[in-house]
């Protein structure tokens, strides 16, 4: 040790005392020892119990699992399950049919044959009317064929022969 | 610095903090074993600080067994009062317990280095030191040195030890005759069991400077114990 210069400070220093400076020296290194072996009973304990709560909150090792008892049971879980359950539950309702029924027809199809037997039903009340004999509409239905409008064309003709009595 | 110890101490302190952490003091101890030893404590002392710092108290307890008799007894030599010197220590380890965090996390110019840790300590405490005695000097208004020594309650300071050896007594007169930075170094190299390095680096002093004013107080030391007037 002695080859660094800071030892050689040391030991330059240490050489450099006199027999009545050493044995000074020497004092003082026991008074010191005495001073920190003094029976102190409780001096730790007091200053760490008067310091310890100013220690940062320690991190936790081990981080709870997402699905631990505890991370489940919390009441923001709890809280966002329930607002879940309870949307979940009025869109299932609102998507609902009110009164299902199998044996009705669609609502469609009954408009249309109710419109379709309206129309014959005033068609022929008309056509009586003017007692005027429509082929193939005796039944009031409605008729696709071009029969139909040529029968038409003999009605209007009557109608314009009796206008012009 | 094994010659110091032969030629000074002479008493193979092993067990006394000069040779634990951060000293430049080994006993009884070959280079080998010294560097070994100083490797196992500096990576003690910093993972005790790293634990700390993250909120271990078990760490934060291991720190304050280690430090609070070199703290309480520098603080106690120089005040002369036990109750001060707790009061101190107290101040000291909050401040260390307060700042450790934001301490560590400065990275790589923290107290965490080698031999930071203790002279940040130290000074603390050395600044709490003097501004007690200050404030104790402007009130307490003696007239002299002879007067502060006499009026200050020594018995707080001594130990069954130190009362049964008429010689540790003197010495203890001896020294709270002494004051200013001659009282300091050797508060802090001798009952604090502070490195001289140490030493230079709580008082910003080159190290050749904290060597001559160290053997400048041994000196007037013994001057004094060996004045006829004195200790008679």
């Amino acid at each position: 040790m002695s080859d660094h210069p800071k030892n050689q400070s040391y030991q330059h220093h240490a050489a450099g005392l006199t027999p009545g400076e050493r044995r000074v020296a020497h004092g003082l290194d026991r008074l010191g020892d005495a001073m920190r072996s003094r029976p102190d009973a409780g001096l730790e304990d007091r200053l760490f119990e008067a310091s310890r709560g100013l220690l940062p909150s320690p991190v936790p090792l081990n981080h709870p699992g997402i699905f631990g008892a505890g991370r489940l049971l919390s009441p923001a879980r709890l809280a966002l399950a329930a607002s879940v359950a309870i949307v979940g539950t009025a869109v299932w309702l609102a998507t609902q049919p009110m009164s299902p029924s199998p044996e009705v027809a669609p609502a469609g199809e009954v408009a249309i044959a109710e419109l379709q037997a309206e129309v014959g039903f005033t068609l022929d009340a008309l056509l009586a009317s003017y007692d005027v004999p429509v082929s193939g509409s005796g039944s009031g239905a409605p008729s696709s064929d071009d029969s139909f409008w040529d029968s038409d064309a003999e009605l209007f003709a009557s109608l314009d022969t009796e206008i012009s009595l | 610095m094994a010659v110091r110890i032969a030629n000074i101490s002479q008493t193979g302190d092993a067990g006394t903090p000069r040779t634990a952490i951060g000293s430049d003091t080994p006993a009884m101890s070959t280079r080998a074993d010294r560097a070994n030893q100083d490797a196992v404590d500096t990576a003690r002392l910093a993972d005790l600080l790293s634990r700390a710092s993250e909120g271990d108290q078990q760490a934060w307890r291991e720190i304050i067994d280690l430090y609070a008799r070199r703290v309480f007894a520098m603080a106690q030599s120089h005040l002369k009062r036990a109750d001060l010197a707790e009061e101190i220590t107290q101040s000291v380890f909050v401040t260390i317990a307060q700042k450790l965090p934001a301490a560590s996390a400065e990275g790589s110019g923290s107290y965490r280095e080698q031999g930071s840790f203790e002279p940040w300590l130290f000074r603390i405490t050395m600044n709490r030191v003097r501004d007690e005695a200050r404030r104790a000097k402007r009130q307490a208004n003696p007239t002299d040195t002879q007067t502060i020594a006499e009026a200050m309650p020594a018995q707080d300071a001594t130990t069954p030890d130190i009362e049964v050896n008429p010689e540790l007594t003197r010495l203890r007169k001896a020294l709270d005759l002494l004051e200013g930075p001659d009282r300091e170094i050797i508060d802090m190299r001798h009952i604090g069991g502070m490195s001289f390095k140490q030493i230079a680096a709580v008082l910003d002093s080159p190290i050749g400077t904290v060597l001559a004013r160290h053997h400048r107080a041994l000196k007037k030391l013994r001057n004094t114990m060996e004045s006829e007037a004195f200790g008679s």
